[in-house]
């Protein structure tokens, strides 16, 4: 499994997708509790990701074993791999500080600190490294171009973050993450939370975005799914049921379970 | 007949907000009045050394400094102290504890000060005369430590409150840009219920100020500054314990009494505006988090 992982790692050039992060075989339990069931799935390089289903089947568990947020909530026992970097993030010695600078999160509601719009943008990546009064301003500039939120604030820097709108703060909080440097993009309906017009805006983002980070996208919103993933997976009572190609997916859905679930978002399985 | 309760509720909750103004206001007219034979006889002689009632010397200097040393003695133990167990049992300890331990240190705050001074005299005054080789355990510092003790649950119950409040997101959010655990607290959890935690330490430096019962029992009741003044192993007197020392004893309507009235004045000018400050300064605190 492990040589497997790593050559298609390296093969990836000429593959036509590169695999980011292999999940195999990951088991999750809250106590007595089976939340995901032994799910296997490979995360593509430079693709929206996008994994959806009805409440409660896992896909947020899912997401929060790969930069193991989890970690340290009473009864949790996870099983299996998650390669990442060619490495088993989930077995053996793992610097979690470094994972989760590598493997960025971005949550349902923006959470902004009352702090200042800078120095909520070099937040986390402060914690890491010392940085001059410069290379903040750089950084800060650059993350909140990559989010198109630098012209609206470009000269209230100064400014509490919390004083700015809702769909404002979570690019903000969009550019905080990028600006540890992350290879991976975690987003937990990260637009749900947000207007139709916010939404789009976010969306047009996570297109550009994916020319430089994997991005993973938990979301509820059919539609939205279709209009930005690449990838599509389905899960349903913690299981994969079905995944595949954006086209692949909405338009020639295998399983019975999909097909009901896109016609109106029900589903039943055991 | 809704309408109708409303209104008595309204006239209720209007009635018992006036009482309340009116009976501090009464409280500060009353403490005046009868503060101010003293105050236009002995003037400003009231900030000098010598306490003598019975040559008309009335100087509150060794109390007012006995108060403030004492409080101080006791912000300086219990802050750091208080905030630490507040970080402890908000943030590490697991929360089915953490409200058993949140009402033992609440009962803490309910024991009598009494039942502190007793205590103070039976152990903590032995222990510090023997400790520092004393001939009465008696001080300003044993005052101080028992009034720590005392404002402990105070600070620990509002910090703890105050960083327990604080949304989980934050919590959440921080972990997941790759904080360590102590940099969550220190970087994004104590900045944020920063004047939360100042408004604790105020309140408990009111409660400080005014406490009587276990500092009287445990300052030594001497009026004087010690020498060197930092020396504050020795006893002295604080403006409560020397009110509830010579209250007794004053002949009411005599200079005596109207001079124990203006330092109680004070005392009350001292802890109002350190009670307005602290609303001020905790509602500034609710707006921002
Ligand atoms: N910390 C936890 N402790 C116990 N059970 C949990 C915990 N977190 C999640 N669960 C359980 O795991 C299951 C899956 O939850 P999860 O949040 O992953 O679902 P979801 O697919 O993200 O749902 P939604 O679309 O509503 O966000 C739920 O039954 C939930 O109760
Ligand atoms: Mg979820």
């Amino acid at each position: 499994m492990e040589t497997n992982t790593a050559r298609k790692i390296n093969a990836g050039i000429e593959e036509e997708a590169e695999v980011s992060i292999k999940i195999s075989n990951l088991n999750v339990f809250f106590g007595v509790n089976h939340i995901l069931k032994d799910l296997s799935l490979d995360f593509q390089k430079n693709k929206v990701n996008c994994i959806i289903g009805p409440s409660g089947s896992g896909k947020s568990t899912l997401l929060r074993s790969i930069n193991r947020i989890n970690d340290g909530t009473e009864k949790l026992k996870v099983t299996g791999a998650v390669h990442f970097n060619e490495k088993d993030i989930l077995n053996g010695v793992t610097n979690l500080t470094q994972l989760r600078k590598d493997i960025g999160m971005v949550f349902q509601s923006p959470c902004v600190f009352p702090k200042s719009i800078l120095e909520n943008v070099i937040f986390g990546i402060q914690q890491h490294k010392k940085l001059t009064v410069s290379e903040k301003q750089d950084i800060t500039e650059e993350t909140l171009k990559a989010v198109s939120l630098w012209p609206e604030v470009m000269d209230r820097l100064k400014d509490s973050g919390q004083s700015l709108s809702i769909g404002q703060q979570q690019r903000l909080c969009i550019a905080r993450t990028l600006a540890t440097a992350p290879k991976v993009l975690l987003m937990d309906e990260p637009t749900s939370s947000l207007d139709p017009v916010t939404t789009r805006v976010i969306e047009n983002l996570m297109e550009r975005l994916k020319k430089r980070y994997t991005i993973v996208l938990v979301t509820h919103n059919i539609a939205q799914a279709k209009r930005i993933s690449d990838q599509v997976f389905f899960m349903c009572n913690g299981q994969l049921i079905e995944s595949g190609t954006n086209d692949m997916f909405f338009n020639t859905p295998k399983k019975e379970q999909t097909k009901s679930y896109l016609k109106d978002e029900t589903c039943v399985c055991r | 007949m809704l309408v109708f309760q409303n209104k008595i509720g309204k006239g209720y909750v209007l009635a018992s907000t006036y009482l309340c103004i009116a009976v501090t206001l009464l409280i500060f007219l009353i403490l005046f009045w009868n503060s101010y034979p003293a105050l236009s006889t002995v003037g400003f002689d009231l900030f000098t050394m010598t306490w003598n009632p019975a040559k008309d010397q009335f100087g509150v200097l060794s109390m007012l400094f006995g108060t403030l040393a004492v409080t101080a003695i006791a912000l300086l133990i219990a802050v750091p102290l208080g905030i630490l167990t507040a970080i402890f049992t908000s943030e590490i300890l697991p929360n089915r504890y953490r409200l058993y331990v949140k009402s033992a240190i609440e009962l803490l705050a309910g024991i009598p000060s009494i039942i502190y001074g007793l205590i103070g005299i039976a152990l903590v005054s032995p222990w510090i005369a023997t400790l520092f080789e004393l001939s009465s355990g008696r001080t300003l510092v044993t005052a101080g430590i028992l009034l720590a003790v005392m404002i402990l649950p105070t600070i620990i119950t509002l910090t703890d409150d105050a960083l327990h409040n604080i949304p989980q997101q934050y919590r959440e959010t921080s972990k997941g840009l790759g904080l360590y655990p102590f940099e969550i607290i220190q970087k994004t959890l104590v900045p944020i219920a920063k004047r939360n935690i100042a408004g604790a330490v105020l309140l408990a430096l009111g409660r400080a100020l005014g406490e009587t019962m276990a500092v009287m029992l445990l300052v030594g009741s001497i009026d004087k500054i010690p020498e060197p003044f930092y020396n504050l192993l020795s006893p002295g007197q604080t403006i409560t314990s020397k009110l509830g020392r010579e209250v007794g004893e004053s002949a009411f309507g005599s200079l005596h009494f109207s001079a124990l009235n203006a330092i109680g004045f004070l005392l009350l000018l001292l802890v109002i505006t350190l009670t307005i400050g602290t609303q001020v300064y905790m509602r500034k605190g609710i707006r921002t988090v």
